[in-house]
């Protein structure tokens, strides 16, 4: 077990870097949540059951929107597509594992875990108790994200409602969305997605955004062919 | 409740797609053309949330420089593209809004 418990704490450790970027982040996904007319005590439920602030914010907002539920839903599932690349990337080393054990991790896969850890574990230096350091990752980064969330709903919940906060919602996406666009495919993808989405702009049932995303995907998918 | 249903359903759902593979125990690899394709996901999904919600004024897209949001949104995009940090983005942003509509309510 001592290989374990140091392996758990090598995972803790790596982490803790990442911990600048996440709280503010944090803080900033509880007091966009609060701007959507959700309380403190129901923003942290939620975001206990979801665990990711991109996927709790759009959702909210297309809610406060008044789209439909299943508009509302797959447009937030997209926005988490991501992780099953990481899920693809991590399966073969917790191939072995017990149900239990893939469901906890799955539960605790998130971005920052995943870069903590997937380094560690692809080198394969200690293959046994590899998952330990995967838990101690996802555990910190759980740990420290539902607290700064936290800290931002209650934050958020006693500022004033004339400072137009509701506007941190697309100012966080501009921040997530410039480090996407790495080349030209993905720039191809980032611009023909947001000139859908306002031409689309009329599309009932909000459904203009999944359009775009699509098309975009598909834009992407296309100019990177071409290039080869 | 409505909204909980959602929840609950976002959940299970954002929960069924990180164990998708590890589920699958490994043996499989991802197609080809649906790996190239998530690459864009994130590219193609975050521009289509931010440009309306960037635009949209009163309930309608207003592409003149008199929106003080679309001002500070480009503003605060040239600031994510230079320094990739989400703080410094919301900042800026934020200021930029606040000084623009200090400005116009007078």
């Amino acid at each position: 077990m001592q290989t374990a418990r140091s392996e758990f704490l090598s995972g803790v450790k790596a982490l803790i870097p990442i911990l600048l970027g996440v709280i503010p982040f944090g803080m900033i996904t509880g007091i966009a949540v609060i701007q959507t007319n959700i309380s403190p005590s129901s923003g942290l439920i939620m975001s206990i059951l979801i665990f990711s602030g991109a996927a709790l914010i759009v959702a909210l907002q297309l809610i406060t929107n008044s789209a439909p539920a299943l508009v509302v839903l797959f447009s937030a599932l997209v926005v988490n597509l991501r992780f099953m690349i990481y899920s693809a990337s991590l399966a073969p080393y917790f191939k072995r594992l017990s149900t239990g054990w893939k469901n906890l991790l799955a539960y605790l896969l998130s971005d920052q875990a995943y870069a903590a850890s997937i380094l560690h574990i692809s080198e394969g230096s200690c293959p046994e108790y590899s998952h330990w350091h995967f838990l101690g990752s996802g555990l910190m980064m759980w740990v420290a994200w539902q607290s700064s969330v936290g800290i931002g709903l209650f934050v958020g919940a006693r500022l004033p409602s004339n400072w137009s906060l509701e506007f941190t919602i697309p100012l966080t996406f501009l921040a997530l969305a410039f480090p996407t666009i790495k080349d030209l495919p993905t720039t191809v993808a980032a611009v023909v997605a947001s000139i859908v989405v306002v031409l689309a702009g009329g599309v009932p049932l909000k459904m203009g955004m999944i359009i775009a995303a699509l098309i975009g995907i598909l834009a992407g998918v296309l100019t990177e062919g071409r290039k080869k | 409740m409505k909204i909980w249903l959602i929840m609950i359903a976002l959940g299970v759902g954002t929960f069924l797609i990180r164990i998708s593979f590890i589920a699958l125990f490994g043996s499989r690899e991802i197609p080809p053309l649906l790996q190239r394709a998530l690459r864009f996901v994130p590219a193609s999904v975050l521009s289509a949330l931010v440009v309306p919600q960037i635009l949209t004024r009163n309930n309608a897209l207003d592409f003149s420089l008199s929106n003080p949001q679309l001002v500070a949104g480009i503003v605060a995009g040239l600031v994510a593209w230079r320094t990739k940090n989400v703080l410094y983005t919301i900042l800026s942003g934020m200021i930029i809004l606040w000084l623009l509509q200090a400005l116009f309510n007078r």
